[in-house]
């Protein structure tokens, strides 16, 4: 492991660190945010407004995807296409992305230590490694917490069918309101209980209010004004004609079919509707890319959904000029090793991964490093995970060396990463 | 600074080892004098009463048990409740499950979720049964055998992705010693160096966790090894894994203990795994231990390399927090035992105090000594020396669990009031008052159950597979409750898909409809019994906060049930019960009912 890269960084930090943190990043730790920005300024000029995670659980295979090897002993079956960006070539399986791919900045040459799913899922979601002295927010927590609007009635970070990463050290109010519902219908518990209509509702929360006022003059003073303030924030949720983006069933039908059947695609529709309603950050989560087993078989398939999906987002995102303005972000926890099992599979690799980011402030129809001919290794331009994050987080116009305690640890929401310059505007 | 000390050591009674309710009082009657802080008022009985049914059995008492407690004359009544609930077997469940949440902290992960329920069936017997706390966190570290059978293995073998966090987590929950850090580094300004670390991870290094299916297992515990390979070999078709796997289940076979789990609850466990699944699909762990193989402090200047082939470093061999290393009598012999011992022996420092101090911080909303979970801090920090001496009672006590608990539950501390006086509303290191805690979510999904009478009604329905139709509630209600952070809130938080949830939920909303059993019908009937509204309401308040509703809220009540058409002038109707069902929706979705206090 090496020690850039170790998750200790901010144990590491510890009395001492305090000291070469520098006064920024002391003043950071103690002051409210909105004095730290306006003394020092940090935060970078926002290119995009939202934010999209395509979650590709389990580990996407590379080699098949976004890095193909068709000449190798290794590359498996799959064909390399041309796309619409001279020097962007894809697996044959994304014929739909490949027309998009003037919009796609293709990493190639990402690279981690972590091969395990906890500790990988982990670090793609926070750019740090798992470590038992910080809980490190997710992506989608630090953008809610830095740019969201406490005060909007949509959440300002939502997870639709995954869990992703939560608030850690950010606290709770920035984790992600989780969606697992069928894509397209309403959210659950959204719409009150039907033999309870808007009177009794209404009756019912002042009662609610009564109780609560009763239990703070008995002491719970912070517990029933926590408590309040919660109803308060899912009655306006409830309240919001906004919610209507996560239904889709005012989409025209060639709308929802270009997304796919799947409810990933789906899902990626009512991602779209939820950055036109103003939601910062989404992510979406598409699973099964843990391909020990049968990994041509499956990756196919879940290209197939993945292709679609990806290629409407971005067309129909640039068609409502909202392209320009939003992060699009499609990465796994690692990528998979050019060695196929006797099981025709393939197992982890974190050692060379590909992510794949449009709009928002980033060059489009661009290529950054590569992989041997087998895709085993980078061979030129490594990018870290870190730097990742680094990238996101300017583009979000976010600081990313603002300084969060952990307890008595300041933690920067990243962890030292420098901007990618080659693939941004 | 020096002589306070003293005057408080004298507190203390001296000398002997055993400290009493009184002892701690003094105690703290000492610091509050000198602090000039004035303690806020001991609870009444029904608040004594919800506080420690929520504490020592995790759910809210029952509407009859509140009026019967407060009917009691003998003024040891509350010592002799303590008493009942730690021997209720719902005491096992409670604290097994809070033990759970501490010690799989993985369990969020799906894979590890087939792991949690035996392991919170063996806490639960294990609590009940009182088994002296130092041979239950032996049996933690050094387990072996089928995570199903003997699931007090699940703890190490939850680690499996990353041992290092195995070490960094047992020396944080059991020692309360913070040396997780030292993984990377040595540590900045405690004593903590790499070696400690990789020292202590050693005794890790030869434990594994094999898979195996549930039928191999029995065919292994016969003897009938070739069938267990059998079984195992349908497990994959890679035989390089095979192969590997014929080694281990070879010293798998001679380290499968008896089943730790009593055959009633294994027998359950298993009706949980299996799901409809026929038993041969499912499949186990069983945590073992290799003749050989050593850990490795990894060189952190050597380039990244593949994961999976042994990381370049120097050799390190077992070796304790206190610099001494253990000698092996045998080759075989299982290190994690070697650990065990050496931490749960009655000289350890930090042993009983990490136990006591969380035990104290979970009664009363916070540590002795902060972070809960570091208790190596030096002397001079405040508490230290009450929890020196708890934690010397603990150990002198042979490690009795129950005994601590009924210990510290019996003080007065525990007893203050939430209301702070206007001496002490800012203090909360001197435990002057009471402070709430919001509720875990099993005891929320178990109390919701309880004060809805939904319980009732699932007993009736779930039959003979209630414990498997309540475990699957609960897996699901978890979902929903669950926070994120890995640790205990220190005060009510909540989340927007908890929110709505309380608001809306159809199951909630059923649970608290006028059915033909449940709380809401006992209260109308209580109403129509005494020709009076007020008789229901003060029933509805028994069941969800566990005391009479002062005038004014009996008052406020009916006038809501006026309104909505099930009273007219306080007396009962037929046929509108809605206004009930709303009245306990408004309880036990409140802030009173959401925290312990």
């Amino acid at each position: 492991m090496s020690r850039k890269e170790s998750g200790c960084l901010d144990c590491r930090l510890g009395r001492r660190g305090v000291l070469k943190l520098g006064l920024a990043g002391i003043v950071g730790a103690l002051l409210p945010d909105a004095l730290v920005r306006s003394a020092f300024a940090g935060a970078p000029p926002a290119k995009a407004h939202s934010l999209i995670v395509l979650w590709l659980a389990g580990g996407p295979s590379h080699i098949d995807t976004f890095d193909p090897k068709p000449g190798a002993r290794t590359g498996g079956p799959f064909k390399a296409i041309p796309t619409a960006a001279a020097g962007l070539s894809l697996s044959e399986h994304f014929p739909q992305l490949a027309e998009q791919a003037r919009q796609v900045a293709l990493v190639r040459s990402m690279t981690s230590n972590e091969g395990s799913h906890g500790r990988g899922t982990y670090y793609l979601h926070t750019g740090y490694v798992p470590t038992p002295t910080a809980r490190h927010p997710g992506l989608g927590a630090i953008v809610s917490k830095e740019v969201g609007d406490a005060k909007s009635a949509l959440p300002n970070f939502i997870s639709l069918g995954g869990p992703s990463v939560g608030g850690g050290l950010l606290g709770q109010d920035y984790s992600p309101f989780i969606v697992q519902a069928k894509p397209g219908k309403p959210v659950e518990f959204l719409a009150p209980p039907k033999d309870v209509d808007p009177a009794r509702f209404d009756a019912r929360l002042k009662l609610s209010a009564r109780m609560d006022e009763a239990f703070a003059r008995a002491g719970g003073v912070e517990d029933a004004r926590t408590h309040q303030a919660l109803f308060a924030r899912a009655r306006r949720l409830m309240d919001s004609p906004l919610t209507r983006a996560f239904v889709t069933d005012d989409e025209p039908a060639a709308v929802q079919a270009a997304y796919g059947q799947s409810d990933f695609g789906q899902r990626c529709l009512v991602a779209r509707r939820l950055v036109e309603a103003g939601v910062r950050a989404v992510e979406v989560t598409l699973g099964g890319w843990d391909t020990h087993q049968d990994n041509f078989t499956r990756t196919k398939d879940l290209m197939g959904q993945l292709d679609p999906a990806f290629a409407s987002l971005l067309k129909d995102l640039a068609a409502r000029d909202l392209l320009s303005k939003t992060l699009v972000l499609c990465l796994g926890e690692f990528g998979r090793g050019p060695d196929i099992n006797p099981r025709d599979g393939r197992d982890h690799h974190p050692k060379a991964f590909s992510v794949a980011l449009a709009g928002g402030g980033t060059r489009g129809g661009v290529v950054l490093g590569s992989t041997d001919a087998e895709g085993r290794a980078v061979t030129s331009r490594p990018v870290t995970v870190p730097e990742l994050f680094a990238t996101v987080c300017a583009l979000m116009g976010i600081d990313g060396k603002k300084v969060y305690m952990a307890g008595d640890r300041p933690v920067p929401l990243v962890n030292k990463g420098r901007t990618i310059a080659e693939i941004v505007v | 600074m020096k002589t306070r000390i003293l005057a408080l050591a004298a507190a203390l009674a001296a000398n002997a080892w055993a400290v009493t309710p009184q002892d701690i009082e003094r105690y703290f009657q000492a610091r509050w004098s000198s602090q000039g802080v004035t303690p806020s008022a001991t609870v009444a009985d029904a608040v004594f009463l919800r506080r420690a049914w929520l504490d020592l059995v995790g759910v809210v008492p029952s509407p009859e048990d509140v009026p019967a407690f407060e009917a009691e004359r003998d003024p040891a009544k509350r010592s002799r409740l303590i008493d009942r609930l730690l021997s209720d077997p719902r005491f096992g469940q409670a604290w097994g499950n809070r033990f759970k949440n501490l010690l799989l902290e993985n369990s969020d992960v799906a894979k590890n979720r087939r792991l949690i329920h035996p392991f919170e069936l063996w806490l639960a017997q294990s609590l009940n049964s009182n088994l002296p706390y130092d041979r239950l966190v032996r049996k933690l570290i050094a387990g072996q055998g089928s995570v199903h059978e003997n699931p007090e293995g699940s703890y190490v073998a939850q680690f499996r992705e990353s041992p290092e966090a195995l070490t960094g987590h047992m020396a944080k929950r059991f020692l309360g010693v913070q040396i997780q850090c030292a993984q990377c580094h040595d540590h900045p300004f405690e004593k903590w160096k790499r070696k400690d670390f990789y020292g202590l991870h050693a005794f890790f290094a030869r434990v594994k966790d094999v898979p195996v299916p549930l039928d191999g297992l029995a065919a292994l515990r016969a003897g009938k090894f070739d069938e267990a390979l059998f079984a195992a070999q349908k497990e994959g078709r890679d035989p390089r894994k095979q192969q590997r796997r014929a080694r281990v289940l070879e010293q798998l076979a001679s380290q499968l203990p008896e089943p730790s789990l009593k055959p009633d609850a294994l027998a359950a466990e298993m009706a949980l795994m299996n799901k409809g699944k026929p038993p041969e699909k499912a499949r186990t762990f069983v945590v073992v231990d290799r003749p050989r193989g050593e850990a490795v402090i990894p060189d952190l200047k050597a380039p990244p390399g593949d994961k999976s082939k042994r990381p370049a470093g120097e050799e390190v061999h077992p070796r304790f927090l206190d610099g001494t290393a253990p000698t092996w009598p045998d080759p075989f012999v299982n290190r994690r035992e070697e650990l065990a011992a050496w931490m749960t022996d009655k000289k350890n420092p930090y042993f009983a105090r990490a136990l006591v101090n969380r035990v104290w911080s979970v009664l009363l909303g916070r540590g002795l000594i902060e972070p809960v979970d570091n208790v190596a801090a030096p002397a001079e920090k405040t508490h230290a020396l009450l929890l020196d001496r708890l934690a010397a009672h603990f150990v002198e006590s042979g490690c009795d669990f129950k005994g601590l608990l009924r210990l510290i539950a019996s003080t007065s501390v525990y007893q203050r009031s939430i209301a702070p006086s206007t001496k002490n509303a800012k203090d909360r290191a001197e435990f002057a008052h009471g402070s709430t805690r919001p509720m875990e979510p099993e005891q929320l999904f178990t109390s919701l159950l309880a004060a809805t009478g939904a319980e009732e009604a699932l007993r009736a329905k779930g039959g003979e597979n209630i414990e498997v139709m309540r475990s699957r509630m609960m897996d699901r209600f978890a979902k929903v409750f669950e926070n994120d952070s890995g640790e205990e809130d220190e005060q009510f938080h909540g989340s927007l898909t908890q929110a709505l949830f309380l608001l809306n939920a159809p199951a909630l909303h059923r649970s608290l409809a006028a059915g033909p059993t449940g709380t809401v019908r006992q209260a109308i009937e209580a109403a129509f019994h005494a020709g009076a509204a007020a008789a229901g309401i003060a029933h509805l308040y028994l069941a969800a906060f566990a005391r009479s509703p002062t005038p004014e809220e009996s008052l406020a009540a009916t006038q809501y049930l006026d309104a909505s058409g099930a009273t007219q002038a306080g007396r009962p109707l037929r046929g509108k019960p809605q206004g009930w069902s709303d009245l306990l929706w408004s309880m036990v979705t409140s802030a009173e009912f959401l925290v312990n206090h």
